[in-house]
């Protein structure tokens, strides 16, 4: 994690917010080609889910991560996933590993390496799995929800709240998410000190 | 025997035994409004969190040196997985020779629980808080002064807020 030290009151703000503009990413994906946010231009939104290969809860959702995309990539929101960890702090998540897992899962959407973890931090990514979905606006994509997939990380047979897919059906509707931030847990993001 | 004096009397032992014991959020918060002498630091971990290992033997020095100065109660909060999260986070702990006072989360949702813990805390561990004191640290601790500057600064505020 970012050192931020001993903070009292308010946390130091990193990141974007709901509302703000989505910043732009241009990263390797799993089969070598890049992989930009301005590939998605004729897309309704895009799911950008921060995740990776050893994080006990990533691989909680891994399943439910495919079929999110299978759910809403038809309806114009497909999954983009980004694996942001350091492979020196944490092999299993190497751009090699992040291939065999993709293979195994058969990931049906892009799975791309944040190397420089530049793409994580403008984004404000402080574990895994992290959710931010996008919105398109025309000429910019707009932050629209931000945490955590569900209600339920252990067992999605006891979902109550599919967080993530009631913001994107509030987005295909043309409501207002209803709700725009949800807390979730996570393995911290390996960033580099 | 009320709730919170067999809390009190079972608290210290409990990384001795072989499954954490399970709260709920509203429990632990109870008992840590029960006594406005003590500070109460929660620490919330996992054992499938690399940082959160690396610091739990900081913490365990931190109040060795702190114990006789202030008192102060640091709690290993374990937010491991059931069904066997307890018993693997019981298991490191002795492996690790910590003896500080720990308990299992038992709660699902994080964002029924979070919110009651700090609604400035987005879930990623480790995170550290002092209880009833605007104070936390949303990192790993890299060495035990660091912890040992918290706990005072934490117990100042605490103490000045009591006069």
């Amino acid at each position: 994690m970012i050192r931020l030290g001993v903070l009292i009151g308010s946390l130091t703000f990193l990141g974007v917010r709901v509302g703000d503009q989505a910043p732009d990413f241009s990263l390797k994906n799993i089969d070598g080609k890049l992989v930009s946010l301005s590939d998605y231009a004729k897309e309704k939104g895009v799911i950008v889910i921060f995740t990776c290969n050893h994080c006990p809860y990533a691989k909680l959702y891994e399943e439910r991560i495919i079929a999110l995309h299978k759910e809403f990539a038809p309806k114009g929101f497909p999954v983009v996933a980004i694996n942001p960890n350091a492979p020196e702090i944490v092999p299993e998540d190497s751009y090699e590993n992040m291939q065999k897992r993709a293979k195994e899962k058969n990931y049906p959407f892009p799975y791309l390496f944040d190397e420089k973890q530049e793409v994580a931090r403008a984004y404000g990514a402080t574990k895994t799995p992290h959710v931010f979905l996008l919105q398109n606006q025309g000429k910019a994509f707009t932050i629209a929800y931000i945490g955590a997939i569900d209600d339920s990380p252990n067992d999605p047979q006891k979902i109550q709240k599919r967080y993530l897919a009631e913001a994107i059906e509030a987005l295909i509707a043309g409501k207002p998410v209803p709700i725009p931030e949800t807390k979730a847990i996570g393995c911290s993001v390996k960033y580099r000190k | 025997m009320s709730f919170f004096q067999a809390l009190l009397l079972t608290l210290p032992a409990l990384s001795l035994s072989q499954v954490l014991p399970a709260y709920h959020w509203s429990e632990i918060e109870s008992r840590m409004s029960h006594s406005a002498e003590t500070l109460y630091v929660i620490n919330f971990w996992s054992t499938w969190c690399r940082p959160c290992i690396a610091e739990l033997p900081l913490l365990q020095a931190a109040y060795e040196k702190l114990k006789e100065q202030i008192p102060v109660q640091i709690w290993l909060i374990s937010l491991d997985l059931p069904p066997d999260g307890a018993q693997k986070a019981a298991q490191l702990l002795r492996q690790k020779r910590i003896y500080l006072p720990a308990l299992w989360l038992n709660e699902s949702d994080p964002n029924q629980w979070i919110p009651h813990v700090d609604s400035m805390w987005d879930g990623a561990i480790p995170y550290t808080r002092a209880w009833n004191v605007p104070l936390r640290h949303t990192t790993d601790f890299s060495s035990v002064g660091e912890i040992v500057d918290f706990v005072k600064k934490a117990y100042d505020t605490l103490r000045s807020a009591h006069r």
